[in-house]
């Protein structure tokens, strides 16, 4: 019996280390090809604060940007780990907290009591999802919400605590619940309820008292009392919540989305909800439930991985049902089982691929950095760039993804549509001396979204006007013109 | 059994006596719908080189284009023997001619009648929407073929050796056309009908359709992979410009529509969807319900092209109105005129046959000899350079490929372009321009030395030549400007500026 548990033991932590292991080879193969760490994102903008705030641990002021800087837990953890193992923090934390994450689910699974086999299957198959494969390959702060949540839930339906509650274990475990999820509370505030909303759902389908609920909740909204008063936490937390339009390029992965949901996940995923249909007619209700909630997190990155984890779990139901079923077909079911698992290789190899070819590229990287060798004034470019600007070259963009969030986004943002869209040098010049811009990097997606591939707008000024130099052209279409007339 | 193969012989004289007419009215053909010239062109390539061309360096001036390949290769086969044209009609008419054949099995099983079997098939074998797609010679006739044939193998599924047989026809028809999606979401609606008829499905038929799911979807995704990231849900609509979409049913009355189902099939299919519904439960007329529901779904939702639209709904309704004879036909053996059943019988094939005359004689006498437009082309693989582009219209495009051997600017294989709908908006911009400088971009832009204005584009753009083809940058190398006979422009590859 102790032989059987050992062989468990290790099949658990063979899971994780092949989890390790993919996780670091999307990292290793970016950085032997020369890329930039991460793909094109937020994770730039991370890894400048958590650097600004570890050589400033009293940071309220984004020099760079000219912007005040609401302080997050996220880049206090980074600055914490850069000041203790250096810069390679950067690409360990995602790799790390992957695999707690993943471990966490396990864990939770297991303790919600599904058989463990099912549960180490279930924590592969969350592993090999394009969104949390997106949330730990890149310094998001995403995959610390997702982590925060799996251990909020762990430890409060841990069984030590539900079966004896009045054992200083139990207490632990709640007392760590509590502490988990306090600190989700500070730091996202959509985590904070999608986490009431899982441990509201669970206790109801375990039947367990919601009291503790009461109390476990009371706490994190004290807590969040001072933050309403004195910063800005609700203002950014509602600015971003990440909803966007419901738009198939952006929720799945086979339009292009590097964390959209994959369509074979998808299609397991309702096969397996209509066998625990048939099987568990007390629980529609939570099905419905989750389904409400899978067709939500198509507007949402951040639910798109939670609903990963719900998908998964119907995901083994149906692998496992079509895997012991009787067929009458033999052929039908090792074809069946063949399709399966070559559509989650091929998943996982599609999302490999996407990351692993991401922009920026060592091209573009170095292309970047040629280019922010000269001057010290702002940049004007795609605002996708703009976090990869600021941290590759120390300089200031006119605007970037975070942006929005401040009071002069409105006439930035139209400066910025005007300038693009403007034909006469004067408007251009206008604009440009305005925000003391003296270089401009044209993608070729600006060139493609905005001037159709025509020599219009902003682009036919640069083409015709002598204040305007081209400094240099990557083979890959991008662009560095300098404002000549400062 | 003497009466089961007599049975046979009239089917299979049915069968050939469609087969026949079809190729005797394709003898007068050499033009035809713009797909054919694709397909032509890839069974040539398999001919020559051993398989398709999908790595095309004429189509949109060069690009790689993904498609299953299964007609082109039986296509080519069939071409060791005769002519490629000539193969690519004998096999789209041996399969729409099968369909004979394959409604006469569906039906007689249904309805375990051997006359109403028989006037199901008589239905198919005259049914308009098979004779309006007579000049497309492409896969899509094998397609629904395959596809009927795979519906009768799944009706039968519990029978020994008709499992295999479905997987086989299911992978032939994944093989032959992205048609074969059509079964997918009929097998999915059919599923759902049961449920909701409360209806339990056999073991086999869970496992196969299951199969077929995910064999399908897997397929389709792995073939269309790049397609999927390059034109997102505009995929299932082959990336077809708007503008083209919108015209869908413009070249089409609601009449016309109906003249090609068949008006008799048509009603009687939808008593037997109303009869199934409310009244009895049959589970197998529910699969060609829901089959039915799918094939409308994807004619108002423009999904397939409409000749392929219509053969499916048409054959869908044809299959349940023979339910509705079977019906009739048990409620008359209760009463007292039960004689009258084979006379109520032949009227409704009489009735078809009358309604089906008319369209189907306008369809024939439609058919026109040889092009002024097909001479154009053939000018042009005479007349220019080969690398030279020659811009078409859009459904000209695998024409000027086929034909004129060059390179076009655009054609009707939407899917992987990204910029489908841009390019389609330039070519109507080149036709329809009346300032040069704009028209010498746009022609510079494309690369282009060649315009034809064909016949076709002058008659739908109401025009005879270019507004601006006097300009020096443009001049007029074939035909006549005062009349709709074609004309060829030369472009000598001006800039904007340089025009006169």
């Amino acid at each position: 019996m102790a032989s059987q548990k050992d062989k468990r033991t290790n099949l658990t932590l063979y899971g994780i280390v092949a989890i390790l292991l993919f996780l670091s080879s999307i990292f290793m193969i970016r950085s032997l090809n020369g890329d930039g760490f991460f793909a094109n994102g937020e994770s730039y903008y991370n890894m400048r604060m958590a650097t600004e705030l570890s050589n400033d641990p009293y940071l309220f002021q984004d020099e760079l940007q000219n912007r005040s800087y609401e302080l997050q837990v996220f880049h206090i953890i980074l600055a914490f780990g850069l000041k203790l193992i250096g810069i390679s923090i950067f690409f360990i934390f995602p790799i790390i907290t992957g695999v707690l994450c993943a471990f966490a689910f396990y864990k939770l699974l297991k303790n919600l009591g599904m058989p463990k086999k099912n549960a180490f299957f279930c924590m592969l198959l969350l592993a090999a999802t394009p969104p949390f494969v997106y949330a730990y390959t890149t310094l998001s702060q995403t995959g610390l919400i997702c982590l925060l949540t799996l251990t909020t839930l762990f430890f409060y339906f841990h069984r030590d605590y539900w079966e004896f509650p009045w054992k200083s274990s139990g207490k632990i475990y709640f007392g760590l619940s509590i502490f988990s999820l306090s600190l989700l509370a500070i730091t996202s505030l959509l985590g904070l309820i999608i986490t009431l909303i899982f441990v509201l759902l669970i206790s109801l389908v375990e039947s367990r008292n919601l009291r503790s609920m009461l109390f476990a909740t009371s706490f994190p909204a004290v807590l969040l009392i001072p933050f309403a008063l004195y910063t800005n936490y609700f203002h950014i937390s509602f600015a971003s919540l990440g909803f966007h339009s419901l738009d198939l390029r952006q929720s799945f992965s086979i339009f292009g989305s590097p964390a959209g949901l994959d369509l074979f996940f998808v299609i397991i995923s309702i096969l397996g909800m209509i066998i625990v249909w048939n099987y568990i007619k007390d629980f529609r209700i939570y099905h419905l439930v989750f389904i409400a909630f899978i067709a939500l997190s198509l507007t949402n990155p951040l639910l798109r991985v939670f609903s990963s984890m719900i998908m998964t779990i119907y995901c083994v139901v149906a692998i496992k049902h079509l895997y012991y079923r009787k067929w009458e077909l033999e052929i039908t079911k090792t074809g069946t089982i063949i399709l399966i698992a070559c559509a989650i290789v091929f998943s996982v190899l599609n999302q490999f691929s996407t990351l692993i070819s991401a922009e920026p590229t060592a091209d573009t990287t170095a292309f970047f950095e040629r280019t922010m060798r000269s001057g010290n004034s702002t940049i004007l470019t795609d605002s996708e760039y703009g976090y990869f600007v600021e941290w590759i070259g120390g300089r200031q963009v006119l605007l970037d993804d975070s942006s929005y969030l401040f009071s002069d986004y409105a006439e930035k943002y139209g400066d910025y549509e005007y300038v693009l869209r403007a034909t006469k040098i004067k408007d251009v010049e206008l604009i440009l001396q305005k925000y003391n811009v003296d270089q401009i990097i044209i993608t070729p997606k600006m060139k493609e979204e905005l001037w159709n591939d025509k020599e219009q707008g902003l682009l036919l000024v640069l083409r015709n006007s002598a204040k305007f130099k081209l400094r240099e052209r990557s083979p890959e279409g991008i662009e560095h013109w300098q404002y000549l007339n400062k | 059994m003497a009466s089961s193969n007599k049975d046979y012989v009239f089917v299979i004289a049915l069968f050939l006596l469609v087969f026949a007419s079809r190729l005797m009215l394709l003898s007068n053909i050499s033009e035809y719908d713009s797909q054919t010239y694709f397909a032509l062109r890839q069974a040539e390539s398999i001919r020559e080189t051993g398989s398709p061309t999908y790595t095309d360096s004429l189509s949109y001036s060069g690009r790689i284009f993904f498609f299953p390949p299964l007609f082109h290769y039986l296509t080519a086969f069939i071409a060791l023997f005769c002519s490629i044209e000539n193969a690519a009609k004998i096999l789209t008419s041996i399969s729409l001619s099968s369909l004979v054949i394959i409604v006469y099995a569906i039906s007689r099983h249904l309805t375990k009648s051997k006359p109403i079997a028989f006037a199901t098939s008589i239905f198919a074998a005259v049914m308009p929407a098979l004779f309006i797609s007579l000049e497309s010679l492409t896969p899509a006739s094998l397609s629904v073929a395959l596809i009927f044939l795979l519906s009768y193998c799944l009706l039968r599924l519990d029978e020994p050796g008709f499992a295999p047989a479905a997987i086989a026809v299911a992978l032939l028809s994944m093989l032959t056309s992205a048609q074969a999606f059509i079964i997918l979401l009929g097998i999915v609606l059919y599923f759902l009908l049961l449920v909701i008829e409360r209806i339990k499905t056999t073991t086999k038929e869970f496992e196969i359709s299951v199969f077929i799911i995910f064999l399908t979807i897997w397929f389709y995704v792995l073939l269309y992979k790049k397609a999927f990231f390059a034109n997102g849900i505009a995929v299932f609509w082959n990336n077809t410009p708007l503008p083209i979409i919108q015209n869908y049913f413009e070249s089409v009355s609601f009449f016309g529509i109906l003249y090609a189902l068949g008006i008799v099939p048509l009603f009687l299919g939808i008593y037997a969807i109303y009869n199934t519904a409310f009244e009895t439960k049959n589970k197998q007329v529910l699969f060609f319900i829901g089959f039915a529901a799918v094939s409308f779904g994807f004619l108002w939702l423009r999904i397939f092209p409409l000749q392929s639209a219509i053969i499916f709904f048409s054959i869908n309704m044809i299959i349940l109105s023979g339910h509705t004879m079977k019906i009739t036909s048990n409620a008359l053996s209760m009463t007292k005129v039960e004689s009258i059943k084979t006379v109520l019988g032949v009227i409704a094939v009489a009735i078809f046959l009358l309604s089906s005359i008319a369209p189907l004689s306008t369809l024939i006498h439609e058919r026109n000899a040889l092009s002024e437009d097909m001479q154009a082309l053939a000018w042009i693989a005479n007349n220019t350079p080969k690398d030279s582009v020659v811009l078409g219209s859009v459904s000209e495009g695998f024409k000027i490929n086929y034909i004129s051997e060059r390179k076009n600017v655009a054609d009707e294989n939407f899917l992987f372009q990204k910029h489908a709908s841009k390019t389609y908006q330039d070519i109507s911009e080149i036709y329809s321009l009346k300032l040069s400088s704009e028209a010498i971009r746009l022609l510079d832009k494309h690369g282009i030395n060649y315009i034809l204005l064909s016949t076709d584009t002058k008659t739908k753009l109401n025009m005879t030549r270019l507004f601006y083809d006097d300009n020096s940058c443009i001049s007029l190398i074939y035909g006549n400007t005062s009349t709709l006979q074609p004309v060829i422009y030369e472009f000598n590859k001006c800039k904007i500026g340089d025009e006169a």
